[in-house]
């Protein structure tokens, strides 16, 4: 056989390798195809558990029904208004999400929950004076209620409570110490809650109409009121189930609504970046070779600053606009400090993604650098404005609440604590001469 | 050794002869079997001539410019030295050492040459001598004033020229001769010094004992030319041109009596021109004898370039040519009365077409063409920036303004020109050249067409090709030199660019 | 070679602007930059090399000279301009293409005016380094070795 002949004959078999190789792997799969199918079925089971994972499977509702909150049930207030929007939620109605509604009131080894039931015609029919003296409604425990909420939160399940969130302290003569100490109470929960699990706080500040008895802290007695007050509804959830249900928009769009705030872990969500030449002052080039880094920068000749902007996508993060676009939220390393955070309405084409905010940075001295933007958690403003030190002159207030700093603080520290410090997310710009 | 033609150039026709020859040699003809001098040497009593003191500042010229270029091998190739200069190894330059004097001829009267006046007239004592003399010579021979010759008597000439067989210069001639020299005479046989003066000067080559080197001499190989009528007077007086074939005659029968027969030379040359030949003005001797260049003058310089080829044959033993004495004529390939390069016979053509053309291209450059490039073209430029000193000319503005080209170059260009415009006028005309200008510089070898087409035919036949060729040559390193060796740059230069340019054009091969 | 021809325009010319960055790196990645680049060497070069080694005027004067350098400077331009609006406006770069294609990007508007900037940009090149190709030249041209001076 001469060499071509041979060469010939292994072109042959070269093309013929790949029949070859699907018929053996043909026969191989069809002689375990029952073990196939049980394992494709086990993949496709896994599949959808994690779609279930994705879907609140329940809902369970705490209606602090103290006392002090009577007065948003007498008639038809906003109170009333949210609390049956929300027990007919559309997309938990179109979900077909079970839920439950409790009221819960009581305080200690006493604290008592009262099952209303799982329909929301129910609870609507309890939204009134007489349906909500049940239980001990002369005492309430707020770091209670957010044991029994944050038990039932977390996996596919959400919890909601409506509060007023005023500390029940008893009569102390040191109201404020009571108080910091009740807040503590709060803070272990969370932790115990946040160490394994990424649940995520929502905390929506209301204001309805109140027409009731307001009962001081500071003092004892009560004030018969008829004004608007502020309220609170604390939702408690997954963190991702959290953003699908319960965004900005829908949120936003509660009656009386005035702020929120959320609290979640930080996970490690990319968030898409990019510097953009926006309000720029000064003159850069992009390297080409190295994402975000900025050569031959120069400052402005004039005023000897130095400003760019960079573009992101929020979109992944639960965060609201307001907190978003709040300057004290971020943080810049070197020289540099956040003008503003304007949402992104121009196009444009020099980024991969499509930006929802630009975030603009300067520098008044040396811009050079390795300059990082962190989107930090903090506790949003609103919060400390609704906090109250003294409860004295509820009749002109009608949006403080009484040590509600204190509620906040420690929810805060115990997602500071579980975060180890971490930041939202950071910004990484290199900046070169 | 260096290998020397000695050229005795006798009366006026030797004078022309020469200045043919010179133009030749500086055209860059060279003479052949290794001949590295030429030694000009003009007999004339008649130092006033106007051709012999045209040739003698040809000379002159040709030396001063020669002697100025380094190693020059296009133009001006062929060394003429001076007898002063061999015998004295000087380097002085002066007209006067080409020619050999004659002593009393000045101011004398032929009687008072030969002391007339006092011979003996005593008839009775057998004593006579006077009235002998007066049998020989008329009495308007014995009252010529030699200082312009003999007038076409070549009695008188050979009583005269004899003297001048043991002069100073005659002795110094012996002197400077090596055995591998050779001679060659020139004379026409109608006139009265080169008549007489031929055979005289064969007489002492071959049998001058006390002649210094005699023993080199005598057996020396001697051609020469002897020219027969070729020109007319248009007046008859004491010249009378209707006795120039007469004279002829005897003249050539003596020549065969006593030179051919004994072959007292190698080879003899004949040239002259019978029928419709030119009339000249009529002069005795002086200035005014300066006839126009002629065409038989080249040819006779042809002879001499002829001689020098066929050296090797001539040899001599004892005086005597060791074979029979060759007689040669001239002859052209057409009769024409306007000859030009394509009537002559095509090895004459290829000897002297070529160079001429070059020289009369390189004449015609600088008096129509050098205008338009001085100062604007690169090989005229010395103030070159940033370049080497070598890449800047010295054939510069000052270079062309100067006295040493005024009075040299330019002069001799001068002479060049008129001896061809001469020969153009003359009958039968040589008239190789056409009238050009600037823009048909190219179109100057009639019967020629440049054919060459460039990027821009128009300019292709005008001087530009030449100037552009001086660019690309100015720098070359043979043609390089100092400020003060302008003649070198400038000779060699256009010796190479004439040369390409006319090559290029399929003017030449 | 794009490292060494960018930072010529971007840097040194400072055509570069960070809000129009996809020309840029479309010219820098489809090696515009390397066209526009030869362009203002190349065509000197060859112009110089004419004029010094093939152009067998011996009459030239500073004036040719100078129209010369007019030439190449003309040629380059128009060489540069019609590169720069072809690897712009004719690129393969799809974004880029949707850029100059959507009037509010505001693309179209200042990519029309980069033709020009790069050919003046060349050719100030070209007559920066015709001049110095000519300096060099000079020494070994036979018949314009006198020009410019």
């Amino acid at each position: 056989m001469t060499k071509l002949e041979q060469y010939n004959i292994h072109i042959k078999l070269l093309s013929y390798l790949p029949f070859w190789v699907l018929v053996f792997l043909m026969t191989g799969c069809s002689q375990n195809r029952e073990d196939r199918n049980v394992k494709t079925k086990q993949i496709v089971n896994v599949i959808e558990d994690l779609n279930e994972v994705k879907q609140i499977r329940k809902a369970t509702y705490y209606l602090e029904n103290s006392e002090s909150m009577l007065g948003y049930v007498n008639g038809f207030t906003e109170f009333v208004d949210v609390v049956s929007e929300l027990a007919e939620k559309p997309q938990f109605v179109e979900e077909n999400i079970f839920r439950e509604f409790y009221f819960i009131n009581g305080a200690g080894a006493n604290i008592r929950k009262t099952y209303i039931g799982n329909n929301p015609s129910k609870l609507k029919s309890k939204l009134n004076p007489t349906g909500f003296r049940v239980g001990d409604i002369t005492k309430s425990d707020l770091n209670n209620m957010f044991q029994i909420a944050l038990d039932n939160a977390g996996g596919d399940s959400i919890s909601i409570i409506f509060s007023d969130c005023i500390y029940d302290i008893g009569q102390s003569y040191a109201p404020f110490n009571a108080l910091a100490t009740e807040g503590k109470g709060t803070r272990s929960i969370f932790i115990k809650r946040l160490i394994n699990e990424n649940i995520q706080t929502v905390i929506i500040k209301l204001h309805s109409q109140f027409k009731g008895h307001y009962f001081p802290v500071s003092k004892r007695g009560r004030i018969p009121i008829a004004q608007t007050r502020p309220y609170y509804i604390l939702i408690f959830g997954e963190y991702d189930l959290m953003n699908k249900y319960f965004n900005d928009e829908y949120i936003s769009k509660l009656k009386g609504f005035d702020a929120m705030a959320r609290f979640f872990k930080s996970k490690d969500v990319k968030i898409p970046y990019h510097v953009t030449a926006e309000n720029l002052k000064g003159s850069f080039r992009f390297d080409r070779n190295v994402s975000n880094k900025l050569i031959e920068v120069e400052p402005d000749r004039q005023r000897l600053d130095f400003q760019f902007s960079i573009a992101v996508d929020f979109s992944a993060l639960p965060l609201s606009k307001s907190y978003l676009e709040s300057i004290q939220n971020y943080s810049c390393s070197e020289n540099y400090s956040v003008s503003e955070i304007t949402p992104s309405v121009k196009k444009s084409v020099n980024v991969n993604f499509t930006p929802t905010h630009l975030i603009t940075t300067y520098a008044q001295i040396n811009p050079y650098g390795k300059l990082e933007i962190s989107l930090n958690h903090s506790t949003p403003s609103w919060i400390n404005e609704t906090n109250s030190i003294d409860d004295k002159d509820i009749k002109n207030d009608t949006t403080q609440t009484i040590g509600f700093k204190f509620l906040t603080d420690d929810i805060r520290e115990a997602y500071e604590h579980v975060n180890h410090g971490k930041r939202i997310t950071t910004f990484n710009v290199e900046i070169i001469k | 050794m260096a290998k020397k033609l000695y050229i005795f150039g006798i009366g006026g026709t030797g004078a022309r002869v020469i200045k043919a020859l010179t133009m030749l040699l500086a055209s860059g003809c060279k003479l052949a079997k290794d001949f590295d001098t030429v030694v000009p040497i003009l007999i004339d009593p008649d130092t006033a001539n106007g051709d012999l003191n045209r040739t003698k500042d040809i000379l002159r010229l040709y030396q001063e410019i020669r002697n100025q270029v380094k190693e020059p091998d296009g133009f001006f190739r062929q060394e003429i030295k001076t007898i002063n200069e061999l015998a004295n190894n000087s380097s002085d330059i002066s007209p006067e050492y080409f020619q050999f004097k004659l002593d009393g001829t000045d101011n004398s009267t032929f009687e008072q040459y030969i002391g007339f006046d006092s011979l003996s007239e005593d008839f009775l004592h057998s004593k006579d001598d006077k009235n002998f003399i007066r049998l020989l010579y008329s009495t308007q021979n014995l009252k010529s004033e030699l200082k312009v010759g003999f007038k076409g008597n070549p009695n008188m000439g050979a009583i005269v020229l004899n003297q001048f067989i043991n002069s100073e210069d005659f002795k110094k001639f012996g002197q400077t001769f090596n055995s591998e020299d050779a001679i060659f005479t020139v004379n026409s046989i109608f006139g009265g010094t080169g008549a007489a003066g031929f055979p005289l000067l064969l007489k002492n080559f071959r049998g001058n004992e006390n002649l210094p080197r005699h023993a080199q001499i005598k057996n020396a190989p001697i051609g020469g030319i002897t020219y027969l009528p070729y020109y007319t007077l248009n007046k008859k007086d004491e010249i009378n041109a209707e006795s120039f074939e007469e004279k002829a005659k005897i003249a050539l029968d003596y020549y065969n009596r006593t030179i051919i027969d004994q072959k007292r030379i190698n080879a003899l040359y004949f040239i002259g021109n019978k029928g419709s030949t030119n009339v000249e003005e009529y002069a005795v001797g002086g200035p005014e004898q300066k006839n126009k260049a002629h065409f038989l003058e080249l040819a006779g310089a042809l002879a001499v370039f002829d001689f020098c080829e066929n050296i090797n044959a001539y040899s001599c033993s004892n005086g005597q040519a060791i074979i029979d004495t060759q007689i040669k004529e001239f002859g052209i390939e057409r009769d024409s009365d306007s000859i030009s390069f394509d009537d002559l016979n095509i090895s004459n053509s290829e000897q002297i077409a070529f160079p001429l053309s070059k020289f009369k291209l390189y004449t015609d450059y600088l008096n129509k063409g050098l205008g338009k490039a001085m100062n604007v073209s690169r090989w005229t430029k010395s103030n070159i920036k940033l370049v080497g000193e070598s890449q800047n000319s010295v054939l510069n503005e000052s270079y062309f303004n100067s006295d040493r080209y005024k009075n040299q170059i330019n002069k001799f260009n001068n002479h060049f020109d008129d001896w061809i415009d001469e020969m153009a006028k003359n009958k039968p005309a040589f008239n190789p050249f056409n009238d050009t200008n600037w823009d048909t510089a190219l179109e100057l070898v009639k019967n020629r067409k440049p054919k060459r087409k460039g990027v821009f035919p128009y300019f292709e036949k005008s001087f530009m090709t030449l100037d552009t060729e001086n660019c690309n040559l100015i720098s070359q390193i043979e043609i390089r030199t100092t400020k003060e060796q302008g003649h070198t740059a400038l000779i060699k230069l256009f010796g190479q660019t004439t040369e390409r340019v006319l090559k290029k054009h399929r003017l030449f091969k | 070679m794009k490292n060494i021809f960018a930072p010529i325009y971007e840097t040194w010319f400072s055509i570069y602007e960070p809000n129009y960055r996809l020309l840029f790196d479309t010219l820098y990645n489809g090696n515009g930059y390397i066209y526009l680049g030869l362009s203002f060497i190349i065509i000197p070069l060859i112009c110089w090399y004419l004029f010094y080694y093939t152009w067998k005027f011996p009459y030239g004067n500073f004036l040719h000279w100078l129209l010369w350098m007019l030439i190449a400077v003309v040629i380059v331009f128009a060489s540069t301009w019609s590169i720069a609006n072809s690897e712009i406006f004719a690129s393969n770069n799809q974004k880029l293409i949707e850029a100059l294609n959507d009037p509010e990007t505001g693309y179209k508007e200042y990519a029309t005016s980069l033709p020009t900037m790069y050919g003046s940009i060349n050719s100030l090149m070209a007559l920066l380094l015709g001049f110095i190709f000519a300096l060099f030249m000079k020494r070994y041209s036979k018949v314009q070795t006198h020009l410019p001076f």
